[in-house]
């Protein structure tokens, strides 16, 4: 019966792949991928609950329900506060030039949209490249319905000197499906911090289907910081696919506050010597919010260190799982790896899945992993309270603390306060 | 005489194990007692129900603080009104700063007190003459609470907040255990230099050697769960020479 209903879900996504051609067509130079991709996932479907690395993330819900596809739409942001930055701003996943700030980029370094820059050879060579859509369902329908997106380009040894802001703006007055596309290329010795936040201005339910691709070329180095910001009513699928050059460095750093569903994949190929890999994520959920963190980081070849640190606060009913597994392949000796995953449950109903996993075929590796999950620890409050710190505001003390260093980490200081808001929001 | 503190026939249990079989002491301002006794004759549990441990049932007797029902009051409301425990094994906290806690602790008493509360910079400057008082390290503020501290460095830390917040009942419990003899001095002298007319001290050990350095106006021994046995300082010196055996000994003779 089950598998009835799986069918007939993938096959109204199918069937809305046929009507988004013929009534908007993908461009020429994306069709080819498109069409793989949509083939691709008619066979695969959606992750079923067997499958081990879904296995506490039921999407059935989400995925059942009837959604639009977003349209167009106008809105203005006013982006971050006290943040200096080159703000790009995509409405419903539509790069929108007019309400983006991109005239002081420094040169070298450009920020476009993915249907003017399709034939590009840049945009041929690496698009769909790092990000899998054969084996992803989710990919997969992000590539099917592939019509724009956003194409950041740091020529070799060039550096931003200021991040640049992604800024998705989604407006939609019923369910709709949104599936931004990202493609981020810095060629040897470039440097690049990019930031990529969602306003939402809708109140009707929302799944964003979001893809990102980020090559870093010989000696690179890119932070990529994502901010979530959710509401009960919004539900996020974030597949992030990294690609490293040798002597690279990539920074991965990602943020979920609240939300109803989201599940954040990220995958790493250190595809070079020396890589350096970093992986930082805080989630905190409460009321019936899902956050699901899913993390791979193959290491192919020696002499590599990848390192991944995510902490989670959970409350009410929430659930929060973290599936990390570091992959070392047979010929790459001298790896060290390390993976923590700590995570504190402020109620008896609250959950956390924790899944830390080493794959190792070398035999001349460093690699550890670990992940506690327990309650606020008591002797700690009371040590806090006893010097008249009022219980509230100890407990507070204690949990912006556990979530502050992960947010010490992030890379652009001046994002630091308003990240401490956020947490401060979600403890209230 | 000020009393700050009057304790009346007080018992407390642990997971129903009767450990304080009433006790009675009481604390005026400006004095400093002592209190000795064996391992689990009930030393500790008298520090951890005075400052309001919440593990430890109190099954009868009365605490007045200042004239207030101690008991009724909460352990955080209890710090405010100036009661303060230098803890046996202080608590690491990793990741909540050093001064971020002092702040927030010196400025929800100094609130309750009806003081300003103090900004980053005054903070500093009182720390800062704070810490000189008891040679702590300095770069000590720059951890976590308490953490990768050392011993003598946890206890150095438990002597600085107390100079910080300032309590009218201070109440060191075994605060020499685990010292070396420079570390004891420099702790002991710290807590010389913060004796009042206005403050009182419970100063709880297992060794007379602490008192060669902070000399006490009164001594107590406390065996079974209740004081046995009260004098001045030569008590403690008695005890050191002749053991506990000596006033369990004569107890139950």
């Amino acid at each position: 019966m089950a598998e009835l209903i799986d069918h007939r879900v993938e096959d109204r996504f199918l069937a809305a792949y046929e009507r988004y051609q013929s009534l908007n067509g993908t461009s020429e130079p994306l069709s080819d991928l498109s069409k793989k991709a949509i083939e691709r996932f008619a066979e695969i479907g959606f992750p079923a609950r067997k499958n081990e690395s879904w296995k506490y993330t039921n999407i059935t819900p989400i995925i059942g329900r009837t959604y639009q596809m977003a349209s167009t739409a106008r809105a203005a942001t006013k982006g971050i506060a006290g943040l200096t930055t080159h703000v790009a701003v995509f409405i419903n996943g539509r790069f929108t030039p007019e309400a983006s700030q991109l005239d002081q980029l420094p040169p070298g370094v450009s920020v476009k949209s993915l249907s003017a820059t399709a034939e590009h050879e840049l945009v041929q060579t690496h698009l769909g490249n790092y990000a899998d859509y054969t084996d992803e369902s989710f990919t997969a329908l992000n590539t099917a319905f592939l019509k724009d997106g956003a194409v950041i380009s740091i020529e070799s040894g060039c550096k931003l000197d200021h991040p640049v802001h992604i800024i998705h703006i989604v407006a939609n007055d019923e369910a709709t499906i949104v599936q931004p596309r990202t493609l981020i290329h810095a060629a040897d010795h470039a440097s690049a911090q990019i930031i990529q936040s969602t306003e939402f201005r809708g109140s009707t339910s929302l799944l964003m289907n979001a893809v990102t691709e980020i090559y870093v070329g010989n000696e690179a180095h890119v932070d990529f910081l994502d901010l979530q910001v959710g509401t009960p009513h919004v539900s996020r699928i974030t597949n992030l696919s990294v690609y490293q050059k040798s002597q690279s460095k990539f920074e991965s750093d990602v943020f979920t506050f609240g939300g109803e569903l989201t599940r954040n994949n990220l995958s790493i190929l250190a595809d070079g010597e020396n890589c350096e890999s970093l992986l930082h994520g805080l989630f905190m959920a409460r009321g019936n919010s899902h956050i699901d963190n899913n993390t791979f980081v193959d290491h192919a070849k020696p002499n590599c260190y990848s390192s991944e640190y995510y902490k989670g606060i959970l409350d009410h009913q929430s659930v929060g799982v973290f599936n990390g597994k570091v992959l070392v392949r047979e010929d790459a000796q001298l790896i060290n790896a390390y993976q923590t995953n700590r995570s504190i449950l402020l109620s008896d109903t609250a959950r956390m899945y924790s899944k830390p996993a080493l794959e190792i075929y070398a035999d001349d590796v460093k690699c550890s992993h670990g992940a506690t999950t327990g309650q606020l620890d008591k002797d700690g409050l009371f040590y806090l309270r006893s010097r008249g710190i009022p219980e509230e505001e100890a407990r507070r003390l204690m949990l912006t603390s556990f979530a502050g260093d992960i947010i010490e980490k992030a890379p652009v200081a001046s994002l630091h306060e308003l990240l401490y808001d956020h947490v401060e929001c979600m403890l209230r | 005489m000020k009393s700050i503190l009057e304790i009346r026939g007080l018992k407390a249990s642990v997971e129903d194990m009767p450990i304080l079989r009433g006790i009675d002491l009481t604390v005026n301002a400006g004095e400093v007692h002592a209190i000795m006794g064996p391992n689990g004759s009930g030393k500790s549990t008298l520090a951890s129900v005075l400052a309001g441990n919440e593990d430890y049932e109190v099954d009868g007797g009365t605490v007045e603080y200042l004239g207030k029902d101690l008991l009724e009051m909460d352990v955080d409301e209890r710090a405010r009104e100036g009661v303060f425990l230098a803890f046996q094994y202080p608590i690491e906290l990793p990741g909540v700063s050093t001064m971020n806690f002092l702040k927030q602790a010196v400025n929800s008493v100094r609130e309750h007190r009806g003081q300003k509360p103090l900004g980053a910079a005054e903070l500093l400057r009182l720390a800062k003459e704070k810490a000189a008082l008891i040679e702590l390290d300095t770069r000590l503020k720059q951890r976590s609470v308490n953490q990768g501290f050392s011993g003598g460095e946890k206890k150095r830390n438990e002597i600085f907040q107390l100079a910080m917040l300032e309590p009218t009942l201070a109440i060191l419990d075994e605060t020499d255990s685990g010292l070396d003899i420079d570390a004891l001095r420099s702790v002991a002298n710290g807590v010389n230099l913060l004796r009042t007319q206005e403050r009182g001290f419970l100063i709880i050990t297992h060794y007379q050697r602490l008192l060669n350095y902070i000399v006490p106006d009164f001594v107590h021994v406390i065996a079974g769960g209740r004081i046995v046995r009260s004098g001045d300082k030569e008590l403690a010196l008695e005890l050191e020479k002749r053991g506990y055996d000596w006033v369990q000994e004569e107890l139950a003779a």
